[in-house]
């Protein structure tokens, strides 16, 4: 039976709102992209929605777009979280194999993954993720520990948690469209499985998706996520800092970054100047292009100084053999690798998402979209989350694209 | 049952957070679509409904008028035979000269057979059996008319008089009152040709009945006096050949025409006879019409007023 299916992939970021629609087809093996829609985000703050009905307004008139462009009716949302109210944490857990000739049965391993989730949560927070950093046997890592031999067993996982009210109002906001909410993936797990490959993930890599309000982290070492974290920096706070600094509007700071902006400092810079608008009307002034570099450097330089700090067992070239990856749509602002390896002080590289997407999907900022597609694909695989519509008057309506 | 903990993982995950959306959540678009989107839902019940309503109505209306079809039961015997002919042929006779099956019920008998067999006899051109139901045969029968008589010998020695159809088809009466057959011409000068139980046709008599029947219609008392059509040197087969028709008659020993442009000849024929009637001329013997636009006469010479009879 082949029976295709429209996904949608949504995420409500500090600057705008993505959606991209993907087709799902030969009975969950392949996806094809077949529309996107966008608008400017309102109502949201550091990925937390701040205003319900603009936020929901902007993202309703993405999903439109995005449906409108591809001709179809999404059936599913799986949805990007962000923020600062999201935490994560380690949990390791034992048991002692209870088979007398010490072979691991199924039996422990469901008994040590039980216990490893079974950490209470403070009021009022709710579990994202559960993810798997590896077995342990007898303080060997193994992959599957089933019928191996072995005294103690050990799991550890790590942990997403969030605040309920802000995830609700996320979940919320799709609600309002009619649409369910299939599943949620927190963005840098979903930006961080596109741009880093299996090689890197097996040897150790940390992923930066630098968005407008906040930048995501995401570790792999030994092809595992180790450590997640929201830091609440992002490229609002480059175009903030210039516009203070330079004394113009937001949208003039905003306009330079983009054009001139630079994170690092080089000497043939020191004596050059920029128009504010170019076109010698009232208003327009020389600014010198040392004073926007300044600013944007030390801003860069202060993000990944936190990065840094909440990294710092990490971040050396024995445990990041692969490096750091950037994302994200400050992820272009020229020399950002540079100043990040000078900071971070391991090898850093421009992340590019994968080559089977079209040419102008492969921008750094559709990362997560993209990310949250391919986990979509990939939950139509996995037993028991088969959520396909199997009643008759869904089945009709379907027929009639309804 | 056993209330769930509030640190059960199953409870604490996003995947417990309720997913509806209040009224307020709505935004103006998902509405709108929402609208959109039922309006569209209901447009297709109720196609769905009007086709299914459709067809019910067909159901019951192919049901309701099933039992104004009547069905003849299928043992039902043939109780009566409705006969017509539009000639000398009537139920009696086919009665006595037609074997068709009486012991089968009228799905049983073939109106086939029974059309064939009438067709077989010369004097029937075509026959028309059909069911009448629940319990009748029709059969509509359209006799050939005859033209000319003759009188052959049967295999038995005995001689019996045989009818010329127009179509030169050769018959033995059937049913003929023979006074009523009793003005036609005889036909002489042809060899009849049998083949089984039928005498064949005879070629070049629709020629003939043409000559006939414009002498009947247009001189009556000429033709009443025709007695022998012979057709001895007209074998109506070649068209454009100096064939010729001789007719006896009483007034006229021999006439003789050629098969064409009939109305001349009558014509011609017609002002001789008045010519000699008038003139009290009684001993023609013949009368040649074959030579374009003269009349040949032939008298009788030297013979007594007895001798000269036609």
């Amino acid at each position: 039976m082949n029976e295709n299916r429209i996904i949608g992939a949504v995420e409500i970021g500090g600057s705008k709102v993505v959606v991209m629609v993907g087709e799902i087809i030969d009975e969950g093996r392949s996806l094809n992209i077949i529309g996107m829609g966008q608008s400017t985000a309102m109502g949201v703050r550091k990925g937390e929605i701040i205003d319900f009905r603009a936020a929901s307004d902007c993202t309703h008139a993405a999903i439109i777009a995005a449906e409108k462009n591809a001709g179809a009716t999404i059936e599913g949302v799986f949805l990007a979280q962000t923020g600062r109210h999201l935490q994560g944490f380690a949990n390791k857990s034992s048991v002692m194999v209870s088979s007398p000739d010490s072979l691991v049965r199924q039996s422990d391993i469901q008994s040590v993954i039980e216990n490893a989730k079974r950490k209470e949560l403070p009021p009022r927070h709710v579990y994202i993720h559960h993810v798997q950093c590896g077995f342990q046997l007898d303080g060997r890592p193994v992959k599957d520990p089933h019928q191996m031999q072995g005294d103690e067993l050990d799991v550890t996982y790590w942990h997403i948690e969030g605040d309920e009210r802000k995830v609700s109002d996320h979940i919320h906001v799709i609600n309002g469209f009619g649409l369910k909410v299939e599943d949620m993936i927190i963005s840098s797990i979903a930006s961080g499985c596109m741009v880093a490959s299996e090689e890197e993930k097996q040897n150790g890599v940390l992923v930066l998706d630098i968005g407008c309000s906040t930048t995501d982290y995401l570790l792999y070492r030994n092809g595992h996520i180790v450590r997640t974290g929201v830091i609440s920096v992002g490229g609002d706070h480059l175009t903030n800092d210039l516009s203070l600094g330079l004394r113009v509007n937001k949208h003039q700071a905003e306009k330079l970054k983009l054009e001139f902006g630079k994170a690092i400092i080089d000497s043939e810079d020191k004596n050059e100047k920029v128009w504010l608008f170019g076109d010698l009307t009232i208003g327009d002034r020389a600014i010198p292009r040392l004073a926007i570099y300044q600013i944007l450097k030390a801003r860069i330089d202060e993000l990944f100084g936190i990065v840094k700090k909440e990294l710092v067992e990490f971040l050396n070239p024995e445990e990041l053999a692969a490096g750091v990856v950037l994302t994200g749509g400050v992820s272009r602002l020229p020399k950002i690798a540079d100043a990040a390896s000078h900071r971070l002080g391991v090898s850093t590289r421009i992340g590019d998402n994968p080559s089977w997407v079209r040419d102008d999907l492969r921008k750094p900022e559709y990362s997560t979209v993209l990310g949250l597609l391919y986990y979509g694909l990939t939950a139509q695989n996995i037993e028991g989350q088969n959520i396909k519509k199997t009643g008759i008057f869904s089945k009709v309506a379907n027929m009639f694209n309804l | 049952m056993a209330k769930k903990t509030s640190n059960s993982t199953e409870t604490r995950n996003w995947r417990g957070i309720k997913q509806t959306a209040g009224r307020q959540a709505v935004s103006t678009i998902a509405r709108k679509r929402k609208f959109v989107a039922h309006a569209k839902m209901c447009g297709v019940i109720l196609i769905i409904l009007l086709m299914a309503g459709g067809i019910a109505y067909s159901v019951h209306f192919f049901r309701s008028h099933e039992s104004q079809i009547i069905l003849a039961g299928p043992s039902d015997p043939v109780r009566r035979i409705n006969f017509q002919s539009n000639g000398e042929l009537d139920y009696q006779w086919f009665k006595h000269n037609v074997a068709w099956p009486q012991d089968k019920t009228i799905m049983e008998i073939d109106i086939f057979a029974i059309k064939q067999m009438l067709e077989k006899k010369g004097q029937i051109a075509t026959a028309v059996v059909s069911r009448k139901f629940p319990d009748e045969l029709n059969i509509e029968i359209i006799e050939r008319e005859p033209v000319l008589r003759a009188r052959v010998q049967s295999e038995k020695g005995k001689k019996e008089e045989v009818y010329i159809a127009r179509d030169g088809t050769v018959y033995f009466h059937e049913n003929y009152e023979k006074t009523k057959k009793k003005h036609l011409p005889y036909l002489g000068g042809v060899r009849f040709k049998q083949e089984d139980d039928h005498i064949l046709a005879l070629p070049g008599m629709d020629v003939i009945s043409q000559l006939l029947d414009t002498a009947r219609l247009n001189y009556p008392n000429i033709f009443e006096s025709w007695k022998v059509v012979s057709c001895e040197e007209f074998d109506g087969l070649n068209e454009f050949s100096d064939e010729i028709i001789k007719i006896r008659s009483s007034i006229v020993r021999e006439i003789i025409f050629t098969p064409f442009d009939f109305n001349r000849q009558l014509d011609q024929l017609a002002r001789v006879i008045k010519y000699s009637e008038r003139n009290h001329i009684y001993n023609i013997k013949r009368i040649d019409l074959s030579i374009s636009d003269q009349v040949a006469v032939q008298y009788y010479t030297d013979l007594g007023p007895k001798k000269f009879r036609n």
